[in-house]
């Protein structure tokens, strides 16, 4: 099936704002800190940022340890075949 | 209920067999009036033990409905409609049977209200199940299925082991709490645990699903590990131990799917992470955590099951969920394309999704009871999930590099099912009272604070950000066409490699012992020949007298031995 369709997010200039928005989004939450009490069960939920970082800091390492593990544990897709 | 036939887990039973002997059309909508018939049914049913009967010296229960029976049982009709529509144009019969066979007997374990009850149901869960992964005829599916098929009828041997030893420790078969104490409450443990994938017991699942039918992933994501889910509920509430596991659960498969490259695999680790979740909770075991339990496999069924057909449609129109050779197919499937953004929403927990009022109980739970670092592995491995099925499995597939392929929106039918999953997800997230309802027990839980919404935005989007990095960066793991070794290697390689030796071992016996039984057997042929052969003198023929002297002398024998004994 052909398709010559124009997709939006086809043009690269379109994907940055997308991520442009992210980081917006992403300062916001930040910013919105200073503004409200936050309720938590533990000391450290008080940190600025804490889930922020968190995310970050955990997604990153969940990934990159992964990349690193496929070292150990990668074989050919018939290995078992 | 005065008639057991009218036992919704026989309706699907029986209305799964039915359906063979009848045309193609009136067969769709008799199967989907099935689970609509049986949801009548349970409905009709009052809460309390029903279908007592004695059996020899046992007394069984066969229904019996209670808060938690009931939210379990409900979310396995609702699923099963769902799967049913999905199903709408698949012409194997058979499939279609084990299916309902399958999800009737998943009903029927989950009211179950003793253990041998239970056990019928299990093992018909695991028969039906297994034809559910033959059904795709691949030789990797054939294979996998048995592995499948030898992992959970021996889950079923453990819990008949287990229940007959909880039967001579209490004299009692009833299925209510066991715990870890006695040998049988750790024998039925094991038995749970192979069926709810635990650390190392794990691997019949991530290398079965991604091999069974479109349809069967879908139904096999409903049931199996719920059931396991419901009886652990049952049976361990507050075992400590299950706090950890649980734990070690979430974590552990979030790595392998980072790197998998098929996504129905990817979406079988994800699977085994959110049961993490549930795990912890039934450990916790306070009534919070056990809500949050039975509220996350209410809240997970929907939105796994939506991410698996939406992952069932690609594999439908382009023949192939791997992540290497899939892209920009929003361009070809953008309804797929957006059902499966909201299931992935959803098990990532976004607020106004399901995942976000449901996750939240067992997270608050843990911190209620000031567990810090399970609290911390389960927010690590909230954003684990939101890596491989939040952003992995939709942006791989249906945006991503373009692959070029081009192909069909999903069919109606599918569309139709995937439709009405995704419309669950968005009830639950913006009315949770509804789902709050149906919990076993009082919920004292607010989901929309400003701060929950806050914090979890927080983690969710710096995630994302961390993903945007990592990717313009071309730090993110390619995607590449591998297999990934996991502890499944074990009985795979070494194992299969072992028991192998030991086949060529006995042939070796065999042969020896089978010589030796020919012998044997011409020895006695010889024999039997002389006395009752056509010469022989026991194939004589006898006159009657003879033979009312010989019953007279047995009788007479029988009369003296009676009275001595």
């Amino acid at each position: 099936m052909a398709n010559n369709k124009k997709y939006w997010l086809n043009q690269s200039k379109n994907v940055n704002k997308i991520v442009y928005l992210l980081y917006a989004v992403c300062a916001a939450l930040l910013i919105v800190e200073l503004f409200y009490h936050k309720h938590g069960h533990f000391d450290f939920e008080q940190w600025f940022g804490f889930y922020a970082w968190f995310g970050f800091i955990a997604y990153i390492f969940i990934v990159m340890s992964a990349k690193f593990l496929r070292k150990f544990i990668k074989r050919e897709e018939d290995y078992y075949d | 209920m005065t008639n057991i036939l009218l036992h919704p887990a026989l309706i699907l039973i029986f209305g799964g067999l039915f359906q063979t002997i009848l045309p193609t059309q009136l067969r769709r909508i008799f199967l989907l009036a099935l689970p609509i018939l049986a949801g009548i049914s349970l409905l009709s049913i009052s809460f309390g033990n029903h279908g007592q009967l004695q059996l020899f010296e046992y007394q069984l229960t066969l229904l019996r409905l209670d808060q938690l029976s009931f939210i379990f049982a409900l979310i396995f009709l609702i699923a099963l409609f769902i799967v049913a529509l999905y199903a709408w144009q698949e012409k194997d019969k058979l499939q279609l049977s084990s299916m309902f066979i399958y999800a009737g007997a998943a009903i029927g374990a989950v009211l179950a209200g003793d253990l041998l009850t239970l056990f019928i149901f299990w093992e018909v869960t695991a028969v039906s199940s297994a034809i559910l992964i033959w059904a795709n005829k691949t030789k990797g599916a054939m294979r996998a299925g048995q592995r499948y098929f030898i992992i959970h009828v021996t889950s079923g041997l453990f819990l008949l082991a287990g229940s007959i030893l909880h039967y001579h420790d209490t004299g009692s078969l009833a299925f209510n709490h066991i715990g870890i104490e006695t040998l049988a409450g750790c024998l039925i443990l094991i038995a749970f645990a192979i069926k709810c994938a635990f650390p190392l017991l794990h691997n019949w699942l991530q290398d079965s699903y991604p091999e069974a039918s479109v349809v069967g992933t879908v139904a096999l994501s409903v049931y199996t590990t719920k059931l396991a889910i419901y009886a652990l509920a049952r049976g361990y509430p507050g075992t400590e131990m299950l706090i950890w596991i649980g734990a070690l659960m979430t974590a552990f498969p979030i790595f392998f799917a980072v790197i998998e490259n098929d996504l129905r695999r990817v979406l079988s680790y994800s699977l085994n992470n959110q049961l993490g979740f549930m795990v912890v909770g039934i450990g916790i075991g306070t009534e919070m955590a056990l809500n949050g339990t039975a509220a996350h496999a209410f809240a997970h069924i929907l939105y796994k099951a939506l991410l698996f057909m939406s992952m069932g449609a690609v594999l439908y129109r382009v023949g192939t969920t791997k992540a290497s050779e899939l892209g920009g197919l929003y361009k070809s499937m953008p309804w797929t394309a957006a059902f499966c953004i909201i299931g992935a929403m959803s098990i990532s927990a976004f607020p106004l999704l399901s995942g976000f009022v449901s996750k939240a109980m067992i997270l608050t739970a843990a911190a209620e009871e000031h567990l810090w670092f399970i609290w911390l592995v389960l927010l690590f491995a909230s954003a684990g999930v939101l890596d491989h099925s939040g952003i992995k499995v939709p942006f791989f597939s249906f945006f991503a590099h373009d692959s070029g392929k081009r192909c069909e929106e999903a069919p109606l039918n599918m569309l139709l099912a995937m439709g009405i999953a995704a419309a669950l997800c968005i009830v639950i997230g913006v009315y949770p009272s509804f789902l709050y309802s149906l919990l076993p027990n009082t919920v004292n839980f607010i989901p929309y604070t400003a701060s929950h919404v806050i914090t979890q935005l927080q983690l969710l989007l710096f995630s994302a950000l961390a993903f945007a990095v990592l990717y313009r960066n071309n730090w993110y793991p390619a995607e590449i066409r591998a297999t990934n070794l996991d502890f499944d290697w074990f009985y795979r390689k070494p194992g299969a490699y072992l028991l192998r030796s030991f086949g060529i071992f006995i042939a070796f016996g065999e042969k020896r012992i089978l010589s030796a039984l020919k012998k044997i057997l011409f020895v006695t042929g010889t024999k039997l020949h002389r006395h009752h052969g056509p010469e022989g003198i026991l194939s004589r023929t006898w006159p009657t007298g003879s033979m009312v002297m010989w019953v007279a002398t047995l009788l007479g024998a029988y009369l003296i031995f009676y009275y001595i004994f």
